[in-house]
């Protein structure tokens, strides 16, 4: 078992595609960031103050009206107002702020749930499209072995990319700033970023696994990728606008909400971040156990 | 002597999409003793592949029974897969990594290491190419680094599909000796292949497949036996000549080629030069009419129906 994994290792870390792909994550990281702090300045304390007399003013403004009619019936007006009417809101150009990195974070999601999706695909396709599948069983013939350790080894491989690139983000980001912008934080922000990359992380070897399941049953790497694409941008589509209320069991859905990490509401359907993880377990493991199945009992040529 | 395969009435069909049935292997029965080199012989499609698929359990048989090195095949895979090295039609490796690291994976599941790795790849003669891309390799390349691939485990049965696929004549060459040397290393050869002079030059014994359906089997000689026609070939300045004397001395001759065939057993060569030699008139060439594999081949796959090996 040992021999497989590190065999496993040794292969996806040498697969191009992982390097790419990292190389290209890190370069829009950098890109992003450096566009970011040309647009960003850092305000003086006379801005500053400024901004803050006029956002205390807003502020008792919108509690005193009531939220201005945006919150909900029994909602925390006041709560909603701190959180709107922040001196950022009265700096004319806001610059960065160190406190938006967990929103930022937030928005990379998408890019690492893709990236994983793509490196789960590509390495068990990739194993189907060369035959090297056959060769690895010539060499470990239990394939159920051959497919949880493929699995595990991607999934985790994944993770670690995912972390070290926002890892990479949230350094440049504090870097730029304290350079350029502002890096006053709340108290709960540093439990707010890790909860973040973690969830973000793990979605991404979820992704993975998913992909892999895919390109396992159809063979293919780019069958995998259609699959998903045709699965979730027209199918998942379609149940939304024809069966609303099988919205809570969508993927696309149930990722959106794990990663946000709070509850959310699509149309009449409200997600909860502990149901959102549920559902995507059963997606990602459930495709993992009927590709292995189906690898365990199929001619390999 | 024991055998190192062992297959029974084994059968393969493929279905395809729209239901159509095809039969890859029919009813094969085989038995493969230790050691030596064994050829696995059969035109394109006869089954050969596949029997070797269903030795390393790639596909399942519909029915039959498999043994390899004594274990039953595929209960018993996991603990005789270590024992045998495979390659399975191209050797399919990894085109863009280094013929190193596509080892190096492969070892790896076995925890063998480097040193083994480039044993190997200097045994097939890859050791100043090991770090340029499969990718680059030519065919014949790829065939040695698969082999390299199979060799890698110290195995003692090495299974071995077309292995002198894409090699230039050199090549050839290169491999039967190392099939050769394999052999008589004590390790069993399983070697399949169309190229029947690489197989008669290499194999102590053969099988002949054709549709699925064992047509022959035993050691090279007995094989060609059964073909081969006793009788000898006379090489004469005067072809016309030589065969009016041979059969003035009550031989039965015909032209053959630019040579006189005579009907008789090859020990009895000596009475065919004594009555040439009465009649003055000296062979230039005097040799056994040999059948080789080829012929056999051709005159045991080209009928319509084969008949099975008894």
């Amino acid at each position: 078992m040992i021999g497989l994994v590190s065999s496993e290792w040794l292969r996806i870390r040498s697969r191009r595609l992982v390097k790419v792909l990292a190389a290209v994550a890190l370069a829009g990281i950098v890109i992003a960031l450096v566009i970011g702090a040309a647009q960003s300045r850092r305000p003086s304390a006379d801005e500053l103050e400024s901004a803050r007399l006029s956002a205390e003013a807003a502020r008792d403004d919108c509690i005193a009206q009531g939220g201005f009619g945006a919150v909900e019936p029994g909602g925390d007006v006041e709560a909603f107002c701190r959180q709107e009417m922040n001196s950022a809101v009265f700096l004319g150009k806001p610059p960065m702020r160190l406190s938006e990195l967990p929103e930022t974070l937030r928005g990379t999601a998408f890019i690492a749930i893709l990236v994983g999706l793509v490196i789960g695909a590509s390495a068990v396709g990739a194993s189907w499209q060369t035959g090297t599948i056959t060769t690895i069983l010539t060499w470990e013939p239990r394939r159920l072995r051959v497919a949880v350790v493929r699995a595990v080894v991607v999934a985790t491989a994944v993770f670690m990319v995912v972390v070290a690139l926002l890892g990479v983000l949230i350094l440049l980001f504090w870097v730029t700033t304290s350079l350029r912008g502002l890096t006053s934080i709340s108290e709960g922000w540093p439990s707010e970023v890790a909860g973040v990359v973690l969830r973000v992380s793990m979605l991404s070897a979820a992704a993975s696994v998913i992909g892999g399941a895919i390109a396992m049953l159809g063979r293919n790497t780019a069958a995998a990728l259609g699959a998903v694409f045709v699965y979730l941008a027209v199918l998942e589509g379609l149940v939304r606008g024809l069966r609303p209320a099988l919205g809570r069991f969508l993927l696309g859905d149930n990722i959106a909400t794990a990663v946000i990490g709070h509850e959310v509401t699509f149309g009449a359907t409200t997600l909860t971040p502990g149901r959102a993880w549920v559902v995507v377990s059963i997606y990602t493991l459930g495709l993992a156990a009927l590709a292995a199945a189906v690898f365990r009992v199929r001619d390999v040529h | 002597m024991a055998s190192a395969i062992e297959i029974e009435s084994l059968r393969k069909e493929y279905r395809s999409i729209r239901g159509r049935t095809t039969v890859a292997v029919d009813g094969l029965d085989l038995d493969v003793p230790e050691g030596g080199v064994f050829g696995f012989l059969g035109p394109n499609g006869a089954g050969k592949t596949t029997t070797i698929r269903c030795l390393l359990g790639l596909v399942a048989p519909g029915a039959g029974r498999v043994r390899v090195l004594g274990s039953e095949i595929p209960r018993a895979l996991p603990s005789v897969i270590r024992r045998v090295g495979a390659i399975v039609e191209t050797p399919a490796l990894f085109p863009r990594f280094s013929g190193r690291r596509n080892l190096m994976i492969l070892a790896r599941i076995d925890g063998i290491g480097c040193t083994s790795v480039d044993a190997a790849l200097t045994r097939v003669g890859l050791a100043d190419r090991a770090d340029d891309l499969v990718k680059t390799y030519s065919l014949g390349m790829k065939q040695r680094l698969g082999i390299a691939a199979a060799l890698l485990k110290d195995p003692a049965m090495l299974l071995l599909d077309e292995p002198a696929n894409g090699l230039d004549p050199a090549g050839i060459v290169e491999v039967r000796g190392l099939l050769r040397s394999l052999g008589a290393e004590g390790r069993t050869v399983f070697v399949s292949s169309h190229i029947l002079s690489e197989v008669q030059h290499t194999a102590d014994r053969v099988a002949i497949l054709a549709r699925g359906k064992l047509v022959a089997s035993g050691p090279v000689r007995e094989v060609l036996a059964t073909r081969q026609g006793s009788g000898v070939l006379v090489r004469l300045h005067d072809q016309r000549a030589g065969l009016d004397a041979l059969v003035r001395a009550g031989f039965e001759a015909e032209p053959a080629g630019t040579s006189v065939r005579v009907s008789i057993a090859a020990e009895a060569a000596d009475r065919v030069s004594r009555a040439l030699a009465e009649a003055g008139l000296y062979p230039i060439e005097l040799r056994p009419d040999e059948v080789d594999l080829e012929t056999v081949f051709l005159e045991l796959t080209k009928a319509d129906d084969v008949e099975p090996a008894s």
